[in-house]
């Protein structure tokens, strides 16, 4: 792979071709970021932060992943971290509401395009806890498969379909009440 | 991409449509090549230290070796065999980080006057 060879020339020596990695890969890591901090200067930072621990650790990737996903998890951990840090204001949701929400319904809500709704749905994605930010951005932002996403998070990919699904239902409620 | 995802799609784009600022990448590989100096500088040390330690011990070495075959350390012979081996040690070790302190520089005072 073109990438690995490129990830070999920087360990040996060429720290200019680093540059080359962060071009592929600094607008994607940036997004996932942003949407977990929801703020543009602090995630612009944590960004600048992931490559450098992305470079310092370089000697450790020893592709048995995409380089992307190893870069993802750093970044995803990086956030994590981040928003650990500062205290998170979340809407607390009762799990027999959550588990009450039929599969129609849902599936019909998410067929709306109505703008009213996308904007309330931001809201509802604005207070979701972080780990759930951070899942449905790398799901339906990142367009990453379950299995991506739980290499990345380190998590099992049915407990990935569980938690988007859990957090599809979860958004639903937070929109219609 | 499932209709169904797009109204998740839709909202997530929304969030934030800033993008990075376009001295981004140039502030990254600062950091970058201000770490790999360092990172540099530090294996140069690491070497230097695991050398000047390994002098060491065949100085020592020496001396024992020197002191089983004539019963003393301090012979005119055995202080000429300590000092040459000193020597070559010294020489290796201020060559190396002669090389390693003005490769670069050199490199690029060559690569200015010839560049290709």
């Amino acid at each position: 792979m073109i990438e690995n060879s490129l990830i070999r020339q920087i360990i040996d020596g060429a720290t200019h071709r680093y540059a080359e990695l962060v071009q592929l890969h600094q607008s994607e890591v940036f997004a996932l970021i942003v949407r977990i901090v929801g703020n543009e200067a602090e995630a612009e930072e944590l960004t600048q932060d992931v490559f450098l621990k992305a470079y310092t650790n370089l000697r450790q990737f020893k592709a048995k992943s995409s380089f992307s996903t190893w870069l993802y998890r750093i970044a995803y951990n990086e956030a994590m971290s981040h928003t650990r840090r500062r205290k998170e204001v979340t809407i607390p949701l009762d799990e027999r509401r959550i588990a009450q929400v039929g599969e129609q319904e849902l599936e019909d809500w998410e067929l709306s395009e109505q703008e009213e709704e996308v904007e309330r749905l931001i809201g509802a994605i604005e207070v979701l806890p972080s780990q759930e930010r951070a899942l449905i951005t790398m799901f339906y932002y990142n367009g990453f498969t379950t299995e991506k996403c739980a290499e990345i998070t380190e998590q099992s990919v049915a407990n990935i379909k569980t938690k988007l699904h859990r957090i599809r239902k979860k958004l639903y409620l937070m929109v219609k009440s | 991409m499932e209709k169904k995802k797009m109204i998740y799609q839709k909202a997530l784009r929304q969030m934030s449509e800033k993008s990075l600022s376009a001295d981004f990448q140039a502030q990254v590989m600062e950091r970058v090549r201000e770490k790999a100096r360092r990172r540099e500088l530090i294996e140069t040390w690491c070497i230097c230290i695991t050398g000047c330690l390994l002098l060491i011990g065949v100085g020592a070495l020496t001396l024992w070796a020197c002191h089983q075959v004539t019963g003393e350390i301090f012979t005119e012979q055995n202080i000429y065999t300590i000092k040459l081996i000193c020597t070559f040690g010294i020489t290796l070790l201020i060559l190396y980080i002669f090389d390693e302190l003005f490769r670069a520089p050199i490199l690029a005072f060559l690569k200015k006057i010839d560049p290709n």
